[in-house]
């Protein structure tokens, strides 16, 4: 039993006040207010008046490190708050040499799980009014109703492996860590069942996924690994790189999406979260990290490290099947 | 299953570019063979002076060395109708540039994998390593791989579509 994200909301405020206040930021990347109880949206503060419009709730999913990339030219620090799988992310990005870690204050949000927004809306719960957190479930009252939920159930897949609760390296943490386990072991049977499948029917499962693909990007705009500062499928003439809706291309953009941050990949499912068209790409994603943890005995690919799996190699160590 | 995946198309021969038809009359399998510069080209080269008979199906390009070769070549040239990519390099420790064989294969351990996870027959992308010596093994390998893309048929998982 952990403090819930909601407790920690006026701390954040406060932090955010006094970090604007005293100018040792000029702007905070946070949440705020969706639609609904069960959506917050992603916002960004700059004055210390609007910062009663930051909110925390069980529901803060969205991962908010790739905005970071739009002050990489500016003077003075951003902050931002993050959970411990945005911390991977925000990782990603110093590694790769396109944030600079001494102009974010991180602020650290320990994390028991984040419930599934769409899922939790369809019980008609109402407007939220308290969530808390029952060890093995979330109590979430409503004001047309309350109940107990799960989190196997109720949390984002994502969170039932989870094995970075809480974010490392953060300037300022809220409250205190939670502790570190994950609810399952990582599972990759729905991969191994797919590999399984004769080569023809899943070639169909892939064309029915890849032909719903409507090309918005929300996939490649999301993702902190795939952080280019020039993508190749925004070249108005990419030569032999195609970039219209054809299913021939979406194939390729898909491959060549999945394949640029393999071994990259900090494993945060925020591409097939935002996918308006709900393909399933984590599946490929995931793919990529059974291959890499089984060819290159790297157990955990999706924590970032200096040299990523593909910029280095073994000499003897690596499989060799191509003699 | 959600909303966007019922109106989807259903998985049927009608709408599925990925089902086999049987090859038109007088198809030849094509390949195309990514061969670096400084190893297997000159196999390939050998097998040519050594008047060592291999199928004419292969199309070779030459690359400056095996880390050249974007997995992307790969994709664009099965969508551009090859029925078969070779894709060769010197065998490693031996790589003109030292490691470039190195990180292909590595590369290519995961690619070949994922290739094969969209759906294309594994047969259809072959890596080896052949060296300048081997004009033998050049020809063995563009054998070995025409006769498995014959029995296999054109290739349509990846092929472009309008």
């Amino acid at each position: 039993m952990s403090a819930t994200f909601t407790d920690h909301q006026a701390a954040l405020r406060d932090e955010v006040k006094k970090l604007l206040t005293d100018g040792s930021i000029k702007g905070f990347i946070g949440y705020a207010r969706g639609r609904d109880s069960y959506h917050p949206v992603p916002a960004i503060v700059t004055r210390p008046d609007q910062v009663d419009g930051l909110i925390l709730d069980q529901f803060s999913i969205f991962g908010l490190t790739k905005y970071l990339l739009d002050y990489i030219f500016e003077d003075g620090k951003m902050g931002i708050v993050v959970k411990g799988c945005d911390a991977l992310g925000l990782g990603r990005l110093i590694n790769d040499h396109r944030v600079d870690r001494n102009k974010v204050h991180v602020v650290g949000l320990p994390c028991a799980g984040v419930l599934n927004g769409e899922k939790v809306a369809k019980l008609g719960l109402g407007k939220v009014q308290r969530v808390t957190d029952k060890g093995s479930a979330f109590l979430v009252e409503g004001d047309k109703g309350s109940k107990e939920l799960p989190k196997t159930e109720y949390l984002w897949d994502k969170c039932l492996w989870c094995e970075n609760h809480n974010p490392a390296g953060a300037d300022t943490l809220l409250g205190s860590e939670v502790e570190n386990v994950a609810m399952k072991p990582r599972d990759f049977s729905d991969i191994t069942a797919l590999e399984k499948m004769p080569s023809a029917e899943r070639a169909a499962f892939w064309t029915r996924q890849f032909s719903r693909c409507i090309r918005c990007y929300a996939c490649r705009n999301v993702c902190p690994a795939c952080n280019c500062r020039e993508c190749v499928f925004d070249i108005a003439d990419p030569r032999w790189v195609g970039n219209t809706v054809k299913l021939s291309e979406q194939q390729m953009f898909h491959f060549t999406r999945a394949f640029h941050v393999a071994g990259r990949c900090v494993d945060c499912g925020e591409c097939e979260r935002v996918c308006p068209m709900e393909i399933p790409l984590m599946k490929l994603q995931r793919k990529l990290q059974k291959d890499v943890i089984e060819l290159f005995g790297n157990p955990k690919p999706f924590v970032p490290s200096e040299v990523e799996v593909l910029g280095q190699f073994r000499v003897t160590e690596d499989p060799e099947e191509f003699m | 299953m959600s909303v966007n995946e019922k109106a989807a198309p259903a998985a049927g021969p009608a709408t599925n570019p990925t089902t086999a038809t049987p090859a038109p009359e007088g198809w030849e399998p094509k390949i195309i063979g990514f061969a670096c510069n400084w190893c297997t080209y000159a196999g390939a080269d050998l097998a040519g002076t050594s008047r060592i008979q291999y199928p004419p199906n292969i199309r070779v390009i030459r690359v400056p060395c095996s880390g050249r070769i974007n997995p992307q070549f790969v994709v664009r040239a099965f969508q551009r109708g090859a029925d078969g990519v070779l894709v060769a390099g010197c065998h490693p420790g031996d790589c003109h540039y030292s490691t470039g064989n190195y990180f292909a294969r590595r590369r290519y351990l995961l690619a070949k994998r994922f290739i094969e996870y969209l759906g294309v027959e594994p047969e259809r992308l072959q890596v080896r390593w052949i060296s300048g010596s081997e004009g033998q093994k050049f020809a063995d390998t563009v054998r070995e791989l025409t006769e498995k893309l014959r029995a296999l048929g054109p290739q349509r998982r990846l092929r472009e579509t309008l």
